[in-house]
Order: C-alpha cells, then structure tokens, then sequence
C-alpha cells in the first residue's frame, strides 16, 4: 500500500483511493457530460421541452434544450432534438444547419479508424460509471429520419436537388445497415445466459408489432418516390415505391402508386403481378389537373423507462452469481390514433399508415439488448471490485461511498431523440389546378387547409399533431 | 482494480492532454495539389473534371470546325447533381466556362445577370438620369446558339473496412436550333480509402 495517505472523516485514505475519486468525479469533465446527466436520466433532463412541444411552442421547447458542444457526449442527440423543434417552428434554414452538422459528425465517425483510443477511454470511464458516458450512437431509424427531415427542409427552401441528396443518403444508411446487420447476427457471442434475460426482461412485442427489423423505413422510401417522380425520375421512384410497399403491403395508396407507375413505366411482368394482388389500376388523373400528398405526423415517441432485472452472470471464477441490472426498455402499448380524412367531390380519402417508428425504435433496442447486457455486466464485476477494494482501505465509510456511488450512477442509457412523432400517415389524392379550400378532419377536428394545386406536379402538405398542437406547411414539388 | 485505476488515470491525463494541445496553425498550400483529405467530392476532383472536359472539347474536330471562322455562343445550363453529397454543381459549370473562355473559342451568355441586366437598361432609359442618346438599347443582345449541360452521378460502396466511391460526369453541348448533341463526353474518377486499424 502506498505510504502517502490522506484524512477524510477521519479516515486514513491512500492517495488510490482520492485518485479513484478524482477519476471518477472528473469523468464529468473529460467526456463533458454534466454532472446532472451522470445521475438523472435523458427524458427527465427533456421533460420541460417537451411539455411545451406538446403545447405546440416549439421555439421556446428549443431554446430549452442543451445548447450542443463538439465535445459532449449527447452532441449529436442534442443538435437532433434542436432541429427537428426548429424544423416544426417552420425555421427550416437553422434545422437544415444542425441536421447537417449530425451528418458531418456521423461521416466523420463511418472514416475514423476500427479501434479507437477516445473509444477505449469513454468505455473505461462507462465501466465505472453508466453507459450514458459513452458518446451517443445514433440508431439507423434516427439517421433514416435525420435525412428524411432534412430532405423536407431542402424542400421547403426550394431546393429540390439538395433534398435528393438528402433521400440518396437515407437509403445509404439504409442498405448499409441491412449489410451490417447481417454480420452482426453471424458475430453474435455473449457472456451471458441468452433465455434467462429473455425471460427477465420485459417483453416488448406489443410495441413492435410485426416488423422484421429497426431500420427499414418505408417512410423514407416513400419521401424519396414522390421526390423522384417530381424530378421527373418514374423509374427510380419506381423502386422507392415497391421498397415501401414491401413494407407495408396493406397500404392502399403505396399499391396504387406501384400500379400507377408499372402500367406508365409498361413494367409488364410487374404490372400483371400487383393486378393480380390488388386489382386493376384505375386511373384517377383529371385532366390539367394535379396532386396532392399529405404527410400526417401523429404524436411523439415515448421515452425508454428503465427497469432493473436479476440476472446470473459468469464472473472471472465462472460462479454464475445473481446481479441486478439497470436496463431501458420501452413500456406500455401503442397509441392508436384516428386516421385523416378528406372528403373531395363526394369521395371519401382517409390517411394510412406508413412508419410506426416508435416500433421501429423498440426494435432497435431489442437488437442491441446482448451487447448491453455484455457491458453491463463487465461494469458490475468492476464496481463491486471498486466497493470490495474501497470498503479494505476505508473500512465502512469507504464501503458506504462505494455502495452510494454504484447505487446512484447505475443508469440505464435511456437516451434517443425524444422529439420524433410517433407515426406518420399518408394520403394522396388528384386535384384540379388552382387555389382551393379542402377541409380536412383529423383528431375530431375539421380545419380547411388552403392548397394550391399546380398542373402535373406534386403538391406536398405535411400536417403535425403533438398533444393539443395540429399545424401544417405546404410546398409544391 | 489496480488495472483498472491505472487504466483510468492513464485515460484521463491523455484526454484532457488532447483537449488542452488545441493550437491553431494556418498555412499556405498549393491550389492545385492533390488533396485527399476525405474521399467526398474534393477540389483534386473538380479541377480534374473542369480540365479533362475543356480539354476534350476544345480538341474535338466537330468544334474545331465549329470555331474556325467564328466564336459560337454558348449557354450554360446548370449540372445536375445525382450524387448522394451536397457538392456545389455551379463551381464545376464555372470552372469549365471560365477555361472555355480562356480558350478564346467560345463566347458565352449569363443567364444568371439576365435580371441585373434588364434593371440597368431599364434604369438608363426610364430613370430619365441617363443622356438617352448615350443609353443601352433594348432588343440589342445576342442570343445563344449552344447549350452547354451535364450530369454529375456516383456510386457509393461501403464496407467495415473500406469505401468505394464512383463519380461519372457525363457533359454535352447541343445545338439549340438543330436540337443535335455535337460533343459529349464523359469523366470518370474512381476513389477507394481503408480505414486505420488503429486511431485516436
């Protein structure tokens, strides 16, 4: 033992001991993560934001959010929560700067070497403290949106080029991932019992549904085909649509936008296929007339709740031993809202479904649930070798810190970005040319929404309801 | 746990090093050096566009002959960007407009000062400021008679250790009145960046 001591309490300490303090307290400085983020958790730290994004007061809910810093370790989730609040206070030039600063930060992260020291360091200082330390990573379904909203940001600058862009680079990340997540499920190898956190663990099959996996975004798909067909590119929007429509087969107005374009594209093997399954396209152009696709935003997603389960781990004597775990989970079940209706000349139109992505975020998190409970695990094993060695040199005071330190800084990493909705809807009917009223009823609401239709082209309107809040904006392609 | 500490501190005095050794240097470099910085679309590859397509226009025979006795017009429509990064398409048209230029083989409209254009005339003959014996008539300008376009498209290929990425520039002039391509050609660039096994 080192013969240089100090008193505490009037303990003796060793100098290890101040320094595993130190460590441990400055982790706040060097990874830049504030001492509140260390013991409170992601959603209480949002929880003002969003009560006025509720309310529909998007730009005071942005000034709340942390001002992001290149060296915090919610970086890239703060910028999110600011752009997309930005992005609903129809500030579309700052929400195009933060989205575009994400994008640099995650290129820049795709280039950056296999293994990293920055990584080791933040994963040494998650052992001792919570995995909320760790740079946060964002998920493919978040990066799929990041690009999705900043393609509508580019739209409603009137940069249309830009915003296809934008829709190339979600559908990058997109096929990236589906390679990726084809290694991951050949590389998985865990230190753990698989079936008994399958059965410790809540079962999150209510909020998934039946989606095959967390980052296949129809929505995405979808933005990028009529983003398509407005540059004047059927074939490419074409795939966008039937990508979608593997999705989402049971959407009506994904299989008339695939009939729509086999029959214009003359797709003949296609077109005699999708007849068969959904019927024969029936052309509901009018002539001089236009489109209109309506995009609804329903809600927002849930916050991760975390949940402390008993698992038996295999520590270094290959014992199995029980720990309890602190692990986010998403809880409850989905919210169903009404769909959005329109009547036009005696027809009904009601909006479907075309992303849950509160599903695809729970998903997501059942994905990565083996390779938490791997971390988790090593930092039990560490912490309980920090209270067993602090409890030999400091006798009970030491052991009651280490006991109050592992209590109070095990979080679960309950972190993602807050502000998405919780589902969109479509709708897409033809109109004649011109200025016009339509009334649209959505939340047992009818409000009349003033569109202006343009011949052959596409007119967008993208409609919000957050709590009390229902608002829209519209552009023509 | 002694591992473990040492690991920690040893960590800790190397972050807070790097974050203190944040010293600004500026220097000078040479425009035209191969810069491979990133494997996006880099000014390397803008000045190797600009150059291969103005080279390979103004050696074509078809603009040879064109340009014997005179210097046609020519507009420049905007290059359409089909990659999956913001590059800005406007620098590349101006670059190879400005070479063309330089060639003394071509002369060129810009429609991009049309408005500029039509509010200095306006002013010179309505302001009733201008000598109207020395103002610029209306209807006194030179149409084009080409029409300069392109496309700019990519590929891009990813691995866990390794991109790929494919950039293709298609350019052609057309002839506005016949409507008939009289050059096309195309430049290909193709790069690939490893990442680093090891890296802070």
């Amino acid at each position: 033992m080192s013969s240089l001591t100090f008193t505490f309490l009037g303990k003796p300490y060793s100098l290890r001991a101040l320094a595993t303090f130190c460590v441990i307290l400055s982790i706040a400085g060097c990874s830049s993560m504030g001492f509140t983020e260390l013991f409170s958790d992601y959603a209480e730290q949002l929880r003002n934001a969003r009560t006025a994004q509720l309310k529909g007061d998007f730009k005071t809910a942005a000034a709340m959010i942390v001002e992001p810093k290149t060296n915090q370790n919610n970086y890239t989730l703060n910028l999110l929560e600011k752009a997309r609040l930005h992005y609903l206070a129809n500030d579309w030039e700052q929400s195009r700067q933060d989205f575009a600063l994400v994008s640099k930060v995650l290129d820049e992260e795709a280039n950056k070497a296999k293994l990293r020291v920055s990584k080791g360091i933040s994963n040494v200082a998650a052992l001792v403290s919570s995995d909320n330390v760790i740079t946060y990573q964002v998920p493919t379904y978040e990066q799929t949106m990041l690009h999705s909203y900043q393609a509508l940001n580019y739209l409603f600058l009137g940069k249309l080029e830009s915003a296809l862009v934008e829709v190339r680079r979600a559908n990058l990340v997109q096929e990236n991932a589906l390679k990726q997540n084809q290694q991951a499920l050949l590389s998985e190898q865990t230190s753990f019992d698989n079936n008994s956190l399958k059965q410790a663990y809540p079962s999150m099959s209510a909020m998934i549904g039946d989606i095959k996996n967390g980052f296949q975004n129809a929505y995405t798909f979808y933005l990028s085909a009529i983003l398509y067909e407005a540059a004047s590119q059927p074939n490419d929007a074409y795939i966008d649509y039937k990508r979608a429509l593997e999705i989402y087969p049971n959407n009506h107005y994904l299989q008339q936008d695939v009939l729509r374009l086999a029959s214009k594209l003359k797709m003949k093997d296609d077109l005699a296929l999708f007849t068969s399954q959904f019927g024969a396209y029936q052309s509901s152009d009018i002539a001089g007339g236009g489109e209109l696709v309506i995009i609804v935003e329903n809600g927002a997603i849930n916050p991760k709740q975390e949940v402390r389960i008993n698992l038996p781990i295999y520590s270094r004597v290959n014992q199995p031993r029980l720990f309890s775990l602190a692990l986010p989970v998403y809880t409850g079940a989905l919210t169903s809202y009404p769909p959005l209706q329109i009547n036009v000349r005696g027809q009904n139109y009601s909006s479907e479904q075309i992303v849950r992505l509160q599903s695809l975020a729970s998903k997501q998190l059942q994905e990565q649930m083996p390779g938490l409970v791997t971390r988790q695990a090593m930092r039990l094993a560490a912490k309980e070798q920090l209270r067993s060695s602090m409890s030999k040199q400091g006798g009970e005071i030491g052991n009651i810190l280490a006991v109050l330190y592992n209590a109070t800084s095990e979080q679960a990493d309950t972190r993602s970005w807050l502000t998405l909705p919780d589902e969109v809807q479509i709708l897409r009917l033809t109109l004649p040319a011109g200025k016009q009223q339509i009334d649209v009823r959505v939340g047992g609401k009818t409000q009349s929404i003033e569109v202006e239709i343009r011949p052959n082209r596409i007119g967008l309107l993208n409609m919000t309801t957050i709590g009390s809040f229902q608002g829209h904006k519209f552009t023509s392609l | 746990m002694k591992k473990l500490l040492l690991l920690s501190v040893v960590g800790l005095s190397i972050s807070l090093l790097a974050g203190c050794a944040n010293k600004t240097v500026v220097s000078y470099g040479d425009a035209q050096a191969v810069e491979t910085t990133d494997i996006n679309f880099g000014s390397t590859d803008l000045q190797t566009i600009a150059k291969q397509m103005t080279e390979s226009l103004i050696q074509s025979p078809v603009v040879g002959t064109m340009t014997t006795h005179s210097r046609p017009i020519v507009f420049v429509d905007s290059i359409k960007n089909k990659t999956s990064e913001h590059i800005d398409t406007e620098s590349l048209s101006d670059s190879i407009s400005t070479q063309l230029l330089r060639s003394g083989k071509f002369r060129f409209v810009d429609m991009d000062k049309v408005n500029a254009v039509r509010e200095q005339i306006d002013y010179q003959n309505e302001s009733g400021l201008v000598n109207p014996d020395k103002a610029l008539q209306f209807g006194k300008q030179v149409g084009a008679e080409y029409m300069l376009y392109g496309n700019l498209a990519s590929i891009v290929k990813t691995s866990s250790d390794k991109s790929d990425v494919y950039y293709k520039f298609t350019m052609r002039l057309m002839d506005l009145e016949s409507g008939l391509v009289e050059w096309a050609d195309e430049t290909e660039i193709r790069k690939t960046s490893s990442k680093k096994l090891v890296g802070w």
